[in-house]
């Protein structure tokens, strides 16, 4: 089974329209020691979506690795170790990095790291027969009402609705 | 530490700021006070807005410089829809995403 890294920002919006349960079913979800006290703290101060989340991480629905490069990516692109922990892992591991990110996406493409968006991956669930059209364009309009990108969730529903599978 | 600054304020600046005062129930000071420190959080967050959308920062840079915390400033990115990669680079990533099999 292929790995997905987890960055804070992403994870948020798989808790918000509910994509967990359906990406564990193609993907063993990992992330970093800084993201998961980072979603911790979150808890702690009282934000709903870090608590689901941390409910996956106490059912060891997610896995917390330890990347080796954490100190070296952030070093070399001036990033926060938080940052340069879920690349580094992303590298290591072989897989996509699920951000929303729009800077660690650049260090993505400079890096030739796999990466994935919320879209992205609804539009992988669609394809892949998880989703409905009616359920995936659904699921993309909640993306837009939770405050994501409506340039990029009109491209994968205007997909999704010409049924265009091939990219 | 801190400083005494001698600032000179028009007939409808002090208006608003004697009315603040009264009604928030300090004094003229403290109202003044007040006024910088809600503008110094808005325009800390603006200023981190404006990082962020010229690409100059990763959100997590961009909510320390706007004095909150990664999931205060993610709301603010939320409220103006920012959430999201770069429209540029959707086609190789559904492509790259696609070849899972």
């Amino acid at each position: 089974m292929d790995k997905l890294v987890l960055n804070t920002s992403s994870s948020l919006f798989f808790v918000k329209i509910g994509l967990v349960p359906h990406l564990l079913k193609y993907f063993k979800l990992i992330t970093s020691k800084e993201i998961f006290e980072e979603i911790k703290e979150g808890e702690q101060i009282g934000f709903r979506d870090a608590k689901l989340l941390n409910q996956y991480f106490d059912d060891k629905k997610i896995s917390i690795l330890k990347p080796e490069r954490t100190q070296s990516i952030a070093k070399e692109f001036n990033i926060k170790f938080a940052d340069a922990s879920v690349i580094s892992l992303a590298q290591e591991s072989k897989c996509f990095l699920a951000t929303e990110d729009k800077q660690i996406e650049k260090i993505c493409l400079i890096t030739q790291t796999k990466m994935a968006n919320t879209a992205s991956l609804i539009y992988f669930l669609w394809k892949k027969g998880e989703f409905s059209t009616n359920r995936t364009i659904l699921l993309l309009d909640l993306l837009v009402r939770n405050g994501y990108n409506k340039e990029i969730t009109l491209m994968i529903k205007e997909k999704v609705m010409r049924g265009d599978k091939n990219v | 530490m801190s400083e005494a600054v001698y600032v000179r304020f028009n007939d409808d600046e002090l208006d608003f700021i004697n009315i603040l005062a009264k009604e928030s129930k300090i004094t003229r000071s403290e109202a003044i006070k007040k006024l910088v420190d809600y503008a110094a959080a808005k325009l800390k967050i603006e200023k981190a807005l404006n990082s962020y959308k010229e690409g100059k920062c990763t959100i997590r840079e961009a909510a320390e410089i706007a004095g909150l915390r990664y999931f205060e400033f993610f709301d603010v990115l939320a409220k103006e829809n920012l959430i999201g990669t770069s429209i540029e680079n959707m086609d190789r990533m559904l492509k790259e995403i696609s070849s899972i099999k």
